[in-house]
């Protein structure tokens, strides 16, 4: 059978049609604009359709839209397995099923379809803004449910929309308790993610004018929580990169596949001395689209999805495609390659292009036979640089011997001119040298432990092999600028043209002011809070749950389940306890209840639905001795009670129905 | 018949009785968790597909913001339970009153919902057994009277059996019901079986210790009309003169004194035999005689006019069922 209730409600209609509305904007970005624009109609002719001025599509109609859809998506797609083809097929289906929208069956599927697609978009961002939206068309697809069960004639109302957020507020409790407990498992098989945005970050090459570029942003590249106190921030070099090759213009990083096996198997550590105690951090990187960790030297993970590489850097195995997060433990301390290099890597790490930057070559070689020791050379130029060079972010555009007109014309530059003139340098020299790039310090959160590293924070350096010392940090920067190790470029900056160009409304740029920073400091701390506890919260699971309940058994998840429903229904027990307060009984009902339950007892009970007045009339008849009473009792009471005229008198009710005598009857 | 089929039969019957067993008669109910059930709706199930499939995709792109919906989502269905509970928790349903009709035709039974506080109960679905579903929305506080249909199929007290009061509202996700069983006083007359073969054959014969139909040519005078009169002896002439409201009297009211007699249906069986007696007795009051009534054991005396007319329907309606409502078995 049918049941009465099949239609939608008009109201339900208005709140699915918000729903799918919602849900487009969400995804405007995600979808080709036809798909879109599709969508828009969809509404718009069952907007129309339901004001009636447009009649329901005929179905010739209908399957050209379905054929069509399904055309374009192939030919927009190259495959339709990937997640954007499916989010548009999903759409463009909703969409088309609006128009044949009229049961409140097709209403429920569709809001579901909302709430799929709805969440599916936390797969492409995971913004704290962005979830908040995600959440808003929750709470509208959860008032379309409401509204699809409410009665068909009711209008446009917001009414289900306090239902439903009080359905919401009540689930949140519970969804936590899930959320702490339920065991994710891996993923099942995988699905290419969603092809990304630009890779961000520092690059894989380096030419002089790079790291400038990244100075104009002030996007998270990582954060870092360190599990003891932060290091000194002139320790705070985070290496990503290490660009061993030089073209002449640009600087590259090895293959790791070359003959010296870079990629070191797990376990061998034999070219690394360790010296002292380890500190220990979790990096929560930021998607970069690459596959370089940033730590600090020397840094090793027991994370099974990364690999570490001989010149002391950690690399993904795949691309950080997400934000994620890893534990590392990083010795400040260390001898790195100190018995020599690998013939092969010896050899790159000195190789220099013929014929580049012929001046430089010469003054090496000079400097080099006036000083043979390179502690001494290396201290010469640093020196150099300290005198006569300037350390600005507006650095003047140089020809094909860069290194060459850095030095001995312009004089300006910024960090990545200094680094790669510098391991230049050394390499004409003769010794082997190479340009590190990664980030330089960030902002240390004073109370938190932890560190959060922009782009504006990129930085290059040089690291020269000495014997027996082996690689050593040099920072060329620091001779000129010593103000850029000790500070934040934030800081050093402030007032440069170049610095947050591509972000003119940042906050940072005003925080001087006590409370703009105070905001900042905040809200980066809730970002990191959200990418650990939140994002990153399977990682850490296993730890809080043991944390949080002392031991994870089954009595105990149980009783976190039951303190969970606990808190959602506070609210309504306590609403509860004040209703069961009784409700007070009309005195002139409970005296008429009295009444009858005196004939009840003698035998004469009164009938379902019968009137007092019947009542005292069947009395009547049948305990002709009680008549007077019984009808002097209704007839008051029915004056009483409904006759406004009649003066209150609840006491003449009272004393009749307390003398009110009923003997069984004798027969 | 395919053999899953008749499985579901036999649980849908042992459903029945356990729920049969469960309900007794009752003169008013209230609904709280003892007597309330509640399961997942079709719709229900497809929202658990949903959370499902969420599970999956926040699973294989291993990304918690959807695992937090997806947990969002199930845990809103659990606390529906809740709301959807709510719905009908804390009714108070009471039969108010109940028409009296012959058997077969539906009885509109008016009934009662008080709620102390004003709380919306939107789509609130009542229907009896077998008969017109009903979509009630309940809002304020106090009572609210509603008349539902109710099908019949044996004479006697209306026992118009099991009403389903169920309800999805807010979420859609689950059903919550109950079933209710109430007894009413109104009766259920037999359903009339025309006996008008035998009528005519007795006219023929002359014999008949009633006269014709409508006795219109002993046309005898005016009365004041009163109610409970048959509309057809109504002197509509002089209403319409605005002489006041008369009834024509016709006949001899001796001479047309009826008698619907049990023992003139011999050699039927007891249904048979009340449907047509019920028959002639709306005849005769069709036709405005004085007419009485006699079964075994009682008798009515003759009389007229619809009071009348109801304490006859009612002898036959109770004929062989005892005072206490209980069932005559009899009865197919």
């Amino acid at each position: 059978m049918k049941r009465p209730d099949w239609q939608l409600s008009r109201n339900g209609l208005f709140w699915v049609l918000f729903a799918f509305a919602a849900v487009i904007l969400l995804h405007l970005d995600h979808l080709p604009p036809w798909v879109t624009a599709l969508a828009g109609l969809c509404i718009l002719w069952r907007v129309l359709e339901y004001r009636g001025r447009v009649s329901f599509p005929p179905w010739p109609l209908k399957a050209v839209l379905v054929i069509g859809s399904v055309a374009g998506l192939t030919l927009v797609y190259p495959s339709l397995l990937g997640l954007e083809p499916m989010l548009s097929m999903l759409i463009a289906g909703f969409g088309l099923k609006l128009l044949e929208m009229h049961h409140k069956r097709d209403a429920f599927a569709l809001v579901y379809l909302a709430f799929f697609t709805a969440a599916v978009d936390c797969i492409f961002t995971q913004e704290i803004p962005n979830f908040i939206l995600v959440l808003v068309t929750f709470v509208i697809a959860a008032t379309a449910l409401v509204s699809i069960n409410q009665s068909k004639s009711r209008g446009f109302s917001m009414s289900p929309s306090y239902t439903a957020l009080k359905m919401m507020a009540t689930a949140i409790p519970l969804m936590l308790a899930l959320f702490l407990v339920v065991p994710r498992l891996g993923a099942f098989w995988s699905i290419p993610m969603p092809k990304n945005q630009a890779q961000t970050g520092v690059g894989d090459t380096l030419s002089p004018g790079d790291i400038s570029s990244l100075v104009g942003s002030d996007k998270l590249a990582f954060r870092v929580r360190f599990d003891g106190d932060v290091p000194a921030r002139e320790r705070l070099y985070w290496r990503g990169l290490v660009f061993s090759q030089f073209d002449g213009r640009e600087w590259r990083q090895a293959d790791f596949y070359g003959p010296d096996q870079p990629i070191l198997s797990r376990g061998s550590d034999e070219s690394i001395v360790r010296l002292g105690e380890p500190i220990s951090y979790s990096l929560t990187m930021e998607p970069t689209n690459r596959r370089w960790l940033f730590a600090l030297s020397t840094p090793t993970s027991s994370e099974p999805g990364i690999q570490r590489i001989r010149d002391s850097r950690l690399v993904s195995v795949d691309r950080i495609e997400q934000r994620q997060n890893f534990t590392i433990r990083s010795w400040l301390d260390y001898r790195l390659e100190p018995e020599g290099l690998h013939p092969y890597r010896e050899e790159m790490e000195r190789h220099l292009p013929p014929g580049s930057n012929p001046e430089t070559m010469r003054v090496a070689r000079k400097w080099a036979s006036e000083t043979p020791d390179v502690e001494a050379l290396i201290a010469r130029v640093l020196q150099l640089f300290n005198r006569s060079f300037i350390y600005t972010l507006e650095p003047p555009l140089l020809g094909t011997h860069a290194v060459d007109e850095f030095l001995w014309e312009t004089r300006r530059g910024f960090c990545g001119h200094f680094a790669g003139s510098f391991a230049f340098f050394m390499r004409a020299a003769g010794y082997p040298a190479r340009v590190v790039g990664g980030y330089l310090g960030g902002e240390v959160h004073p109370s938190e432990n932890f560190v959060t590293v922009r782009q504006y924070d990129a930085h290059a350096w040089a690291e020269v092999w000495i014997a027996e010392k082996g690689w050593v940090r040099i920072d060329p920067t620091a001779a000129v600028a010593p103000e850029r190790i000790e500070m934040s470029l934030a800081d050093l900056f402030d007032n440069e043209d170049g610095f947050l160009a591509d972000s003119p409304l940042s906050l940072i740029r005003f925080r001087d002011f006590e409370f703009v920073n105070w905001i900042v400091l905040q809200r980066d701390y809730l970002d990191y809070a959200w990418a650990t506890w939140v994002l990153g919260y399977d990682q850490r699971q296993a730890e809080f749950l043991k944390r949080l309940l002392g031991q994870v058994s089954m009595f105990r998840l149980i009783l976190l389940f039951l303190v969970a429903a606990g808190i959602s229904l506070l609210p309504y027990l306590v609403k509860w306890l004040i209703i069961r307060q009784r409700v007070k009984l009309d005195p002139r009902d409970a005296m008429i209840q009295i009444f009858c339950a005196k004939m009840a007892r003698a035998g004469m009970p009164r009938r379902t639905g019968e009137g007092i007045f019947d009542f005292a009339c069947r009395i009547a008849a049948e305990r002709p001795q009680l008549e007077n009473e019984a009808m002097a009792i209704a007839t008051t009471y029915i004056n009483q009670r409904y006759d406004k005229r009649f003066p209150q008198q609840i006491n003449e009710l009272r004393r009749m129905v307390r003398r009110f005598n009923a003997p069984k009857r004798f027969e | 018949m395919n053999p899953l089929s008749a499985v579901r039969q036999a649980l849908r019957r042992r459903y029945r009785q356990w729920i049969d067993r469960r309900t007794q008669p009752e003169s008013e109910c209230y609904l709280n968790h003892r007597r309330l059930y509640i399961l997942p709706s079709k719709a229900g199930f497809g929202f658990l597909a949903l959370v499902g499939a969420l599970w999956w995709l926040a699973t294989n792109f291993e990304n918690n913001l959807i695992f937090m919906l997806c947990f969002l989502l199930l845990a809103l269905f659990v606390v529906s339970i809740h709301f959807t509970h709510g719905t009908l928790s804390g009714l108070r349903i009471k039969p108010v009153r109940a028409q009296s009709v012959f058997k077969g035709d539906a009885a509109a039974v008016e009934l009662s919902f008080s709620q102390v506080r004003a709380r919306c109960r939107e789509q609130v679905l009542l229907r009896f057994a077998g008969g017109e579903p009903l979509m009630v929305t309940l809002e304020k506080a106090g009572d609210t009277f509603v008349t539902v249909l109710a099908p019949t199929t044996r004479r006697g007290f209306l026992d118009p059996g099991l009403l389903t009061v169920e309800s999805v509202y807010p979420a859609g996700l689950l059903r919550v019901w109950t079933y209710i069983h109430f007894r009413f006083d109104a009766a259920v007359y037999p359903a009339p079986l025309s006996d008008r073969a035998r009528t005519s054959d007795r006219r023929g014969s002359g014999e008949g210790h009633y006269s014709g139909t409508s006795g219109s040519e002993d046309y005898v005078g005016l009365k004041t009309f009163e109610a409970g009169e048959s509309l057809r002896h109504v002197a509509w002439k002089q209403y319409a003169r605005e002489q006041g409201l008369w009834s024509k009297q016709y006949g001899d009211p001796v001479d047309s004194r009826v008698w619907v007699d049990w023992d003139e249906y011999a050699g039927m069986d007891t249904e048979q035999r009340l449907s047509r007696m019920t028959w002639q007795v709306c005849e005769c009051d069709a036709a405005g005689k004085v007419y009485g009534l006699r079964l075994p054991g009682t008798e009515l005396s003759p009389n007229q006019g619809l009071a009348h007319r109801q304490s006859a329907l009612r002898r036959l309606a109770l004929f062989g069922i005892d005072d206490e409502g209980g069932a005559a078995d009899e009865t197919p």
